[in-house]
């Protein structure tokens, strides 16, 4: 074994897939410690910080000193499963993403194929509305939602003839109009992204299939989404992701979780608990949970990936 | 290849690309909408907002103006350089990684790419004690530094992803045959390897940058003094607890916006050109 590091790509051709070699021991922590340096710290101390909060009794008095810090263990999460409320928040945040993340899909993958098809006008006119869609911050897209479905100023109550009717007053209602604010602003990434894949598969492949006689569905599930698979895996995650964690839409347009939390997420309610309430070692728990959940599918979903033989 | 020319408009008949480019236009007009009215509300007198009108009697451009006077232009400059900073070290840290991890198999490569995902799960609300008292310590608290260092740790996982993927996708060979015909090893990446993942590139870049501009519960905490707030923060101002100066915060909002929006044109020629002139053929 005389590899030299001159020759390290000529010596690949004969191998088809390298192996770890001896002499590349030390190059990964060149390549690798930037995002090390950056993530390790930033990340850290915080989750450490997290996890300690969760387990010690840390509340307003606790901070100015006026009682002592007091461990209790497990007694938050105690607290937490105990409680009612915290379970239909969790179970509608399982809804509300799940909900989030199929219909971000499906509009993000259909315009993105129609993207393919358009003429150049209406091409230019989609891409021009879906950047400008995501571009908005969250906070003023969600405000000009909010606006559009104002009870008394709102121009969708003007248009439909509904005269003061409350948008944000009915749980589920309210999560519908949050929702379509949501897939607006998180759509785009997904248009984007498979459009540049599709544009990036070769035009043979793609001529193939039409001279097979392939229509454009049979094309799409067989052809387009097979290849793009490493696209889609990182596109599926992040919209999970995302939608479970979701948060500033919520907290803007229902004024920090609705009438009695009604409209909260898990993200917004450990969010009320720590600086709301100023229960940080309460707020931490759910934190801790949120975070354990989101470990879970991501897992679940490496897992499906390996199976399919994917290369991570 | 007798067929040159471009493959939809052959590939289908009339009607159908009609159909799609009218329902292109429809679906880009309700998406396009709510800036729409943004605009209309930005300029429309706040006491006229009760009129059943679809567009304003009368227009008054002073909004717009009370902008730059009010002081918001100042945290136009801040939001700029937590965007610009965040998306600099977003790519210095992310190329390296995700090059390195699409072309060599090393013992912790899984292991890295694991926990760089991972680090996608937390998000930056529930960490924020953490976070404030590691910045107090350096003295970062209320620092654009602050800004540019969370919001570049929390896109660095997606940006990782998707160049490896990218990376990935550029057969070996190319390189291998750019390096026998004489690249270097730095001419083979900057001639070929990069040029093939611009589309990754910009993708993870433009991420990067909306992402940390329109970041809002992090600066909210982190940044005390209006002065040192993004346009995110300071625009949460107009939106008081009572009353909100709708007019005021739209103003605002389509400053902040107008910026993003040329960016993104302008780079989106190139994500096209950049795919359609390197494409893997």
């Amino acid at each position: 074994m005389t590899h030299t590091p001159a020759a390290p790509l000529a010596g690949r051709v004969r191998h088809a897939r390298p192996r770890a070699t001896r002499r590349g021991r030390g190059r990964p922590l060149l390549y690798l410690l930037p995002a090390a340096a950056v993530l390790v710290p930033l990340f850290g101390y915080p989750i450490y910080m997290l996890g300690l909060l969760s387990v010690f009794d840390y509340r307003q008095a606790q901070v100015s000193g006026g009682e002592p810090t007091r461990f209790i263990g497990l007694g938050n999460y105690a607290t937490l499963f105990g409680d009612e409320r915290f379970w239909s928040i969790l179970l509608q945040t399982l809804v509300f993403a799940v909900a989030l993340v199929v219909v971000t899909l499906a509009v993000g993958a259909t315009l993105a194929v129609v993207l393919t098809r358009a003429g150049r006008w209406p091409r230019l006119l989609l891409s021009l509305a879906a950047m400008a869609a995501w571009a908005a911050p969250a906070m003023t897209g969600s405000t000009v939602w909010m606006f559009l479905f104002d009870a008394d100023l709102g121009l969708v109550n003007q248009v439909l003839g509904l005269d003061g009717f409350n948008w944000f007053y009915d749980k589920w209602v309210a999560f519908g109009v949050i929702g379509a604010t949501v897939v607006w602003h998180s759509f785009p990434l997904v248009m984007v992204t498979l459009y540049a894949g599709i544009q990036a598969i070769p035009h043979s492949v793609r001529e193939a299939a039409w001279l097979d006689g392939a229509s454009e569905w049979q094309s799409f599930w067989r052809i387009i989404l097979p290849i793009l698979r490493p696209l889609v895996t990182i596109v599926v995650i992040q919209s999970i992701i995302w939608d479970f964690k979701i948060f500033t839409q919520i907290y803007v347009m229902t004024n920090g979780g609705g009438i009695a939390l009604q409209n909260s997420v898990l993200n917004v309610y450990a969010y009320q608990t720590a600086f709301g309430s100023s229960e940080y070692g309460l707020g931490s728990a759910i934190g801790v949970v949120m975070t354990l959940i989101l470990l879970v599918i991501t897992m679940f979903y490496i897992r499906a990936l390996y199976r399919t033989g994917e290369r991570l | 290849m007798a067929h040159s020319s471009p493959a939809p408009s052959r590939a289908l008949p009339r009607l159908k690309s009609v159909v799609i480019a009218g329902s292109a236009y429809v679906i880009a007009l309700i998406f396009l909408f709510p800036y729409v009215i943004m605009l209309l509300t930005a300029v429309r007198p706040q006491d006229t907002l009760r009129e059943a009108t679809y567009l304003p009697s009368a227009f008054e451009w002073s909004s717009l103006v009370e902008f730059w006077s009010g002081g918001l232009a100042g945290n136009l400059v801040v939001t700029l350089q937590v965007a610009a900073g965040s998306t600099l070290l977003v790519l210095l840290v992310a190329l390296p990684a995700a090059y390195y991890t699409s072309r060599h198999n090393f013992r912790f490569r899984t292991g890295f790419l694991f926990l760089v995902l991972i680090t996608q799960m937390f998000q930056p609300t529930a960490m924020l004690v953490g976070i404030y008292r590691e910045f107090f310590q350096f003295g970062l608290v209320d620092t654009v530094w602050a800004l540019i260092l969370v919001n570049g740790g929390f896109n660095l996982a997606f940006a990782v992803w998707i160049l490896n993927a990218y990376f990935s996708s550029i057969p070996r060979e190319l390189e291998e045959a750019a390096f026998i015909d004489g690249n270097g090893r730095f001419g083979t990446l900057f001639r070929i390897t990069l040029p093939l993942a611009m589309p990754g590139v910009v993708t993870a870049l433009i991420f990067t940058f909306i992402a940390a501009w329109n970041e809002f519960a992090v600066a909210l905490m982190l940044t005390t003094t209006p002065a040192n707030q993004p346009l995110t923060v300071a625009l949460n101002s107009y939106i008081g607890q009572y009353q909100v100066d709708w007019q005021g915060l739209f103003a605002g909002s389509v400053i902040a916006t107008i910026p993003v929006i040329i960016l993104f044109a302008l780079i989106e020629r190139k994500v096209v050109n950049g795919l359609t002139a390197g494409s893997i053929k």
